[in-house]
């Protein structure tokens, strides 16, 4: 298994109280498949990305990838972590305003040891003949793009999204569904797409359900389609 | 690494607020690199000056010729004799000397020694009358042609009398002629003056036999001379001033910076949160913040060093000229430079670091989400506001939750108006002084001293002219003296009013000025014991009155009653004060100037302080206008979100600059009422260091319309900065916060 979670547990406190933002969770994921992780507010979806992405700390079971237990890991290693094995993709994009596009891309490239050519993830992404420009002069679709062309540049294992969409109309939408459908075949990435929106769970080979911090479901979908044609 | 780039392109994003900031560390570098440079080189200089060409220790005038190898074999010392006299025409007053041989040599900057008809001039009068080598002078009943340009080591600050304030090079300067020339041109001399170097064991042995053979008329100590130590004074108070004042500037622009840098790093919280977990180290991301300071710094040295070193040259040949200090030697102090390069750094490295810092206790999601910089229900009190209408509401409030920002706004304030008014306060003073001292209280439009204290039957007192007799005391306990004058009873001359404006009559006990009384923290009924210069014989003295004089270390008595009790005659006088001009034979004159003199002297001498003013408002207005526009844009732009919201609620611009920034106009009003005390006091402790162990003190006084300029111009500035700062506002578009696309 590329992905093995355990019994995976997140408290937040606030003030007196205590909000289980993971309870027992655990899964595992194949390498190079795309997964969606649907549920609604609160269900604990941003809390699992956060902790899978080695962003934040679990307070309780273990989170395996490639057969390292990231969740030993400590603040150096983890950094090495997010650097070797994880691309990132989120709602509001976060680019570097400072950078350009072709910038924006070359700053997740030289993290890499294994990196892709910038020119061509641009082309890929479509956004090559934008590369001078900084992010505040494209519109959210092609800030989108430029998000995957970074998180894809580094060739790393695994890609996870944050609502990819979410900030998006639907043709930008569909475009991006469709480059991380692309990146996924090309260079066998395992993508891992938290999304309110039930119909990109369509796309994706396996879906997981959360609830107010639990697991509910894990359903396969043998009936995958393409993103072309998911539609909502 | 790529995301290096980030701080030049944030810089130039916001380029008017770092560039302000960059200005500010520039100024620090800038006063600090001028002031240390030009005073290392003007103490270099004076040093060298000063033992190369053989400073006096003391210098007295006598009215019978010494027996100078006498003296010397007596007390071990060397004495030279130096003839002089003082030339007047139309203009000017000339000191002419004889060229001294061993004592306060000459030291000439330009042409040459003058051989016969030539003279030597000193270069502040030389400049000022646009002299040239070859210029022909007259003196006495000849011409002389300028030989060149020299300085003398016991004139360098060159004032015709020791009470005067500011050299006047338009009338008044000294000049060198050779001994036979003097002799030849001018053959009675009415006094004997005398320059000695090397250490008298018991003083006021010396004096008393000075006195006891040959008649001591005065005698001055090397340190107890105004010519020589009003320099070295004045260069020690800058050198002192040099160091707090580049200080609380970078002080300042370390804090604002700081403040910078917070916001700086909160508004891009998901960019470093995204750096971070693209897998750059928390070291990565210290090294590419931390060139916001480095660029900075190094803008700001670069230009302040560069800027210090250029002007120190021009800054230290101005401050030599008023002093009349020449340049022996060029230097350049590579110590102060690297002083100038390493402060700043040190604030500003460290205020960049624990900005950053401070931003690293977050998490990586908390960074991507962003954290309140903070909350308003942490602030105590809050509830307070709630009782006024909306606008004044929220403006209290904004201003209560960045109230270390409105602090460092009012400190700014506080220090530009210290700034202004010093200079105001200097001029006030002097233009106090004329129209005080020498229109209210002195009536006398001549003075006469004479060589000698006695009767004088040979001079016919006419009924506008009155006598004085004078003596000077060493004040016990300190090292400070007074002149006392012994004058008429109801002198028409010398009018002495209280505090309260009421005339004060001179009596049997002593009267004495009112900057000698706070200087010495006495009262009227207090006593002061006083020990004669020339005979070392004591006194103790009850004040009976403090006048209401702006200048003057001086004691008033009625002349008899002085003439009594210091052992003179009755009828004895030393000097005369006049309404007319008096034929007296000039054998008996020692000195003699019209008040019309003083005041053009001291006129002049406060035209020259404009200038100094001038340079003074300028550095506190740029320091005012960058303080208040940097704070101002600041929190303008942390408010972009606020202000958008704002406008799409229907509130105009007006109302919402109140709302966000009209805290502001408090911080201001209440650092620049702050900052009238505190400049009246700080200048009173900086006039009574200054001043401490000289003979002389000035009342500083500031007038409702120095204020007023001074409230004038920090609110041009004030209003100006903001209106700068309000353009940020106009720019602001609500439809850019529904977008979410604001950094």
């Amino acid at each position: 298994m590329f992905v093995k979670v355990e019994n995976l547990s997140k408290i937040y406190k606030m003030g007196k109280n205590e909000i289980r933002a993971l309870n027992e969770v655990s899964f595992e994921l194949e390498k190079g498949k795309i997964y969606t992780v649907i549920g609604p507010s609160g269900s604990g979806k941003t809390t699992l990305f956060n902790i899978l992405g080695g962003l934040d700390r679990a307070d309780g079971g273990r989170v395996f990838v490639d057969g390292k237990e990231i969740t030993a890991m400590d603040q150096k290693r983890l950094s090495e972590y997010r650097r070797d094995y994880v691309g990132f993709v989120f709602q509001f994009f976060n680019l570097i305003n400072g950078l350009t596009v072709y910038e924006n891309v070359l700053s997740s490239a030289h993290l890499s040891k294994n990196p892709l050519d910038v020119d061509m993830v641009l082309k890929m992404m479509d956004v090559y003949s934008e590369k001078d420009k900084f992010p505040f002069e494209l519109s959210g679709g092609q800030q989108q793009r430029v998000a995957i062309a970074r998180a894809v540049v580094k060739n790393p294992a695994l890609i996870l999204c944050d609502e990819p969409t979410g900030a998006l109309d639907y043709e930008s939408s569909k475009l991006v569904l469709k480059l991380l459908e692309d990146v996924n075949q090309k260079f066998g990435t395992t993508i891992l797409i938290i999304t309110h929106n039930l119909a990109i769970s369509k796309m994706a080979d396996a879906t997981l359900r959360l609830r107010s911090g639990r697991l509910v479901e894990f359903s396969e979908n043998p009936q995958k389609i393409s993103a072309q044609e998911v539609t909502w | 690494m790529v995301i290096k780039k980030i701080p030049l392109r944030v810089i130039k994003r916001e380029f008017l607020q770092f560039f302000s900031i960059m200005l500010l560390v520039a100024i620090a570098t800038m006063t600090y690199t001028l002031f240390a440079v030009s005073m290392q080189d003007i103490d270099y200089n004076y040093e060298m000056f000063k033992n190369k060409y053989n400073q006096e220790d003391g210098n007295f005038i006598t009215a019978k010729e010494v027996d100078i190898k006498l003296l010397q074999e007596k007390f071990k010392i060397n004495v030279e004799q130096r003839l002089f006299t003082d030339v007047q025409n139309d203009h000017f007053t000339l000191r002419v000397f004889s060229v001294p041989k061993e004592i306060n040599k000459p030291y000439i900057e330009k042409g040459r020694m003058p051989s016969k008809g030539e003279i030597l001039i000193d270069p502040a009068f030389y400049k000022r009358h646009k002299l040239k080598i070859g210029s022909v002078l007259t003196v006495g009943r000849e011409n002389f042609k300028v030989s060149g340009i020299a300085y003398l080591p016991d004139y360098i600050y060159i004032i015709k009398n020791d009470q005067d304030l500011l050299p006047d090079p338009e009338h008044f300067g000294f000049a060198l002629i050779n001994e036979d020339e003097m002799r030849r041109l001018f053959n009675i001399f009415p006094v004997h003056y005398y320059c000695f170097k090397g250490k008298v064991e018991n003083i006021d042995k010396f004096k008393e036999f000075l006195n006891s053979n040959w008649g001591l008329l005065k005698f001055v100590q090397r340190d107890q001379n105004p010519r020589i130590m009003y320099t070295e004074i004045k260069v020690e108070n800058a050198k002192n001033l040099t160091l707090p004042l580049s200080l609380f500037i970078i002080l300042v622009s370390s804090f604002i910076l700081f403040i910078v840098m917070r916001r700086v790093i909160n508004t891009m919280n998901a960019e470093i949160g995204t750096i971070y977990s693209m897998g750059y180290t928390q070291k990565d991301v210290l090294k590419v913040f931390m060139r916001f300071p480095l660029y900075i710094w190094l803008f700001g040295f670069i230009f302040g060093v560069v800027l210090g070193v250029i002007e120190a040259s021009p800054f230290a040949q101005f401050y030599r000229s008023y002093f009349t200090l020449p340049k022996i030697k060029s230097i350049l102090p590579w110590q102060h430079i690297f002083v100038a390069m390493l402060l700043p750094a040190i604030f500003i490295f460290l205020s960049g670091y624990l900005a950053i810092k401070n931003f690293f206790k977050l998490t990586i999601v908390q960074m991507l989400h962003g954290v309140d910089e903070i909350k308003f229900g942490k602030l105590p009190s809050i509830k307070f506001f709630d009782r006024f209408e909306f606008g004044t509401r929220i403006m209290l409030k904004y201003g209560w939750r960045h109230i270390g920002r409105e602090l460092i706004l009012a400190v700014g304030i506080i220090f530009s108006t210290i700034l202004m008014m010093y200079g105001m306060t200097a001029k006030d003073s002097i233009i106090t002084a004329i129209e005080r001292t020498y229109e209210k209280n002195f009536k006398y439009n001549y003075l006469y001293s004479l060589n000698s204290v006695s009767a004088h039957p040979e001079i016919k007192l006419q009924s506008a002219a009155e006598p004085y007799n004078l003596l000077s005391f060493d004040i016990e306990g300190t090292k400070l003296s007074i002149t006392i004058y012994g004058i008429k009873s109801n002198s028409d001359m010398i009018k002495l009013y209280d505090e309260k404006g009421k005339e004060i009559s001179v009596s049997s006990e002593l009267i004495i000025t009112k900057p000698l009384a706070s200087k010495l923290g006495i009262g009227e009924g207090d006593k002061i014991k006083l020990k004669n210069k020339f005979t070392g014989k004591e006194y103790t003295l009850k004040v009976k009155k403090v006048a209401n004089l702006p200048v003057g270390n001086n004691g008033y008595m009625e002349l008899e009653s002085f003439n009594k009790l210091f052992g003179y005659g009755s009828g004895e006088y030393i000097g005369i004060f006049s309404k007319e001009k008096l034929e007296i034979p000039q054998s008996l004159i020692f000195e003699s100037y019209t008040k019309s003199e003083l005041i053009n002297t001291i006129k002049a001498s406060a035209g020259d302080l404009s200038k100094t003013i001038g340079v003074m408002a300028l550095i506190a207005a740029i320091l005012a206008l960058l303080i208040v526009y940097v704070l101002s844009t600041l929190t303008l732009n942390e408010n972009k979100k606020n202000i958008g919201i704002l406008k799409m609620l229907g509130h105009s611009e007006r109302s919402i600059f109140k709302m966000i920034l009209g805290f502001n106009y408090i911080s201001f009003f209440i650092g620049f009422v702050a900052g009238i005390p505190l400049s009246k006091i700080t200048m009173d402790g900086l006039m009574s260091t200054v001043t401490k162990d000289i003979d002389f003190t000035m009342s500083l006084d500031l007038s409702v319309n120095s204020i007023l300029s001074t409230f004038a111009v920090l609110t041009a500035v004030f209003l100006l900065s903001r209106l700068l700062a309000r353009q940020k506002i106009a720019k602001v578009m609500p439809v850019e916060i529904l977008r979410g696309q604001l950094d």
